[in-house]
């Protein structure tokens, strides 16, 4: 196994890099994208609550394999060229906003009617209310699964091996086609996959310790 | 011109008559309470003053703005109608001062230092100044209740609209916060309180009104007569009950 490890460090190293620069890239992109569905979901505005509704239902019911076959396939073949890294990335962030709006959702509804009313009363506009006083208190509620949420967005980046992504699975899937080592090399991958996801559980757990006092 | 006028308003929820044909004019700097048994429609009558429920039929009129016309905007109106709720909700996230700041600096664009000077006085007037750091879960109900009166009152309204104020607290908080009533009362704004306190809307009152049903029975504009001898026998066998126990 070390020996596997040393001769093809590098390429374990790329995969790393590549897993953990497409997981980044899509936590931001699923957190602006979830934000606003789930803005749009909650909006007193109709054509906006449709819009965020319809999203969210398709791309959290659709796997996620699918979602990142369209980018693969259908997009090049009739829009524009792209990599395999940029459709893997794209399929995850979609699918992955689907579920960070519905975390984010359930935060903000969860937040005591009584905060809104008031706000209101006070001459807030719903925008002014949303922003000074519900949403900073919802976030106290939507860390906890947004992280959970995150880590799982880490594991599912290995659907960039599907689709040429340069990931660690991608990696894993071309290291063990060369050497046969099939269960030294997964079990390599294994422990990279938890060296990025363990810091995140620790943080997450940090963040949960803070947020209750 | 009335501060509050509602003429033939209806409500409903759903296909549930809550407000059957209102009628009623408050003046300014009047004191009105309103008392009725529960469910006959009092927090409901309340709350469509200041746009948190709104109207099906009829008028409402507050401070010159009609309700119901597309035309007016709701925030205009509570600009300068305040409310105190029954579970106070102060706002978790803000500290006691920044509770009372908060609007009158995003709402009325007014100046944050001079909102402070102003929102230590209002501290004062209701015994709370040494708890302006602190946040609202650090405080007891009554307590949480007068700083609820102090944000109403930072946004100098016309009126504020109170709904049950001491329903929530205990017995020994409820003198402190009747207290700070009093005071507002003794001001120019116009007050709706919806009350289980009958010595506040007996001694305070300029005008009681009771409720059933979701109708206005009875309309007293001499409280301690209509307590010691009401008309009506609904409002009777009501008060005989309150009084009893
Ligand atoms: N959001 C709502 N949806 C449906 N029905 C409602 C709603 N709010 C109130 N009602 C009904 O309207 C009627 C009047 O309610 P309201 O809360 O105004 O009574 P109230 O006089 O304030 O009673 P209480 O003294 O218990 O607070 C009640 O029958 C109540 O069940
Ligand atoms: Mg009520």
């Amino acid at each position: 196994m070390i020996e596997i490890f040393q001769t093809y460090t590098a390429e374990f190293m790329q995969g790393m890099g590549m897993t953990i620069f497409s997981s980044l890239l899509a936590f931001a992109g699923s957190i602006i994208l979830g934000l606003v569905c789930a803005l749009f979901e909650i909006s007193p505005i109709k054509p906006l609550k449709i819009i965020g509704t319809v999203y969210v239902e398709i791309f959290r019911n659709i796997p996620l394999l699918v979602v990142t076959m369209f980018f693969y396939i259908v997009i090049p073949k009739y829009v524009m060229p792209m990599s395999g890294f940029s459709a893997g990335t794209i399929g995850l962030t979609i699918y992955t906003s689907a579920f960070f709006a519905e975390v984010i959702k359930a935060g903000i509804n969860s937040v005591p009617t009584g905060q809104w009313e008031a706000a209101r009363s006070n001459g807030m506009t719903y925008l002014q209310a949303m922003h000074h006083i519900v949403f900073p208190q919802a976030v106290r509620i939507i860390i906890p699964p947004l992280g959970n949420q995150t880590i799982t967005l880490v594991k599912n980046s290995s659907v960039l091996a599907f689709v040429a992504g340069f990931d660690l699975m991608y990696q894993a899937n071309q290291i063990s086609s060369i050497t046969f080592q099939q269960v030294p090399t997964y079990f390599i991958v294994g422990i990279l996959y938890l060296i990025i996801t363990m810091p995140l559980s620790y943080l997450m757990r940090h963040l949960e310790n803070k947020l209750e006092v | 011109m009335a501060m509050i006028e509602f003429n033939h308003v209806n409500k409903f929820y759903g296909q549930f008559e809550a407000l059957k044909d209102i009628n009623l004019n408050i003046e300014r700097g009047e004191v009105v309470s309103i008392i009725g048994p529960s469910g006959s429609g009092k927090s409901t009558l309340l709350r469509t003053i200041n746009g948190l429920e709104t109207i099906q039929d009829g008028q409402l009129i507050v401070n010159g703005f009609d309700l119901a016309d597309k035309k007016t905007n709701i925030n205009t109106i509570r600009r300068d109608v305040g409310m105190v709720f029954q579970h106070f909700n102060l706002y978790a996230n803000k500290t006691i001062i920044e509770n009372i700041t908060l609007a009158p600096h995003i709402v009325q664009k007014r100046d944050n230092d001079k909102l402070k000077v102003e929102a230590m006085k209002l501290l004062e007037m209701v015994g709370l100044a040494d708890q302006a750091d602190k946040y609202p879960k650090q405080l007891s109900g009554g307590q949480k209740q007068r700083i609820a009166i102090a944000r109403a009152l930072a946004m100098n309204p016309k009126a504020i609209l109170f709904d049950e104020p001491t329903s929530a607290l205990d017995p020994e908080m409820i003198g402190d916060v009747l207290e700070v009533m009093k005071k507002v009362a003794k001001q120019d704004v116009t007050m709706v309180v919806v009350t289980h306190e009958m010595g506040f809307a007996r001694e305070m009152a300029d005008r009681v009104v009771f409720m059933d049903e979701g109708q206005i029975l009875e309309v007293s504009d001499n409280p301690v007569e209509f307590f010691n001898n009401p008309t009506e026998p609904r409002a009777k066998s009501f008060l005989s009950k309150v009084i009893a126990r």
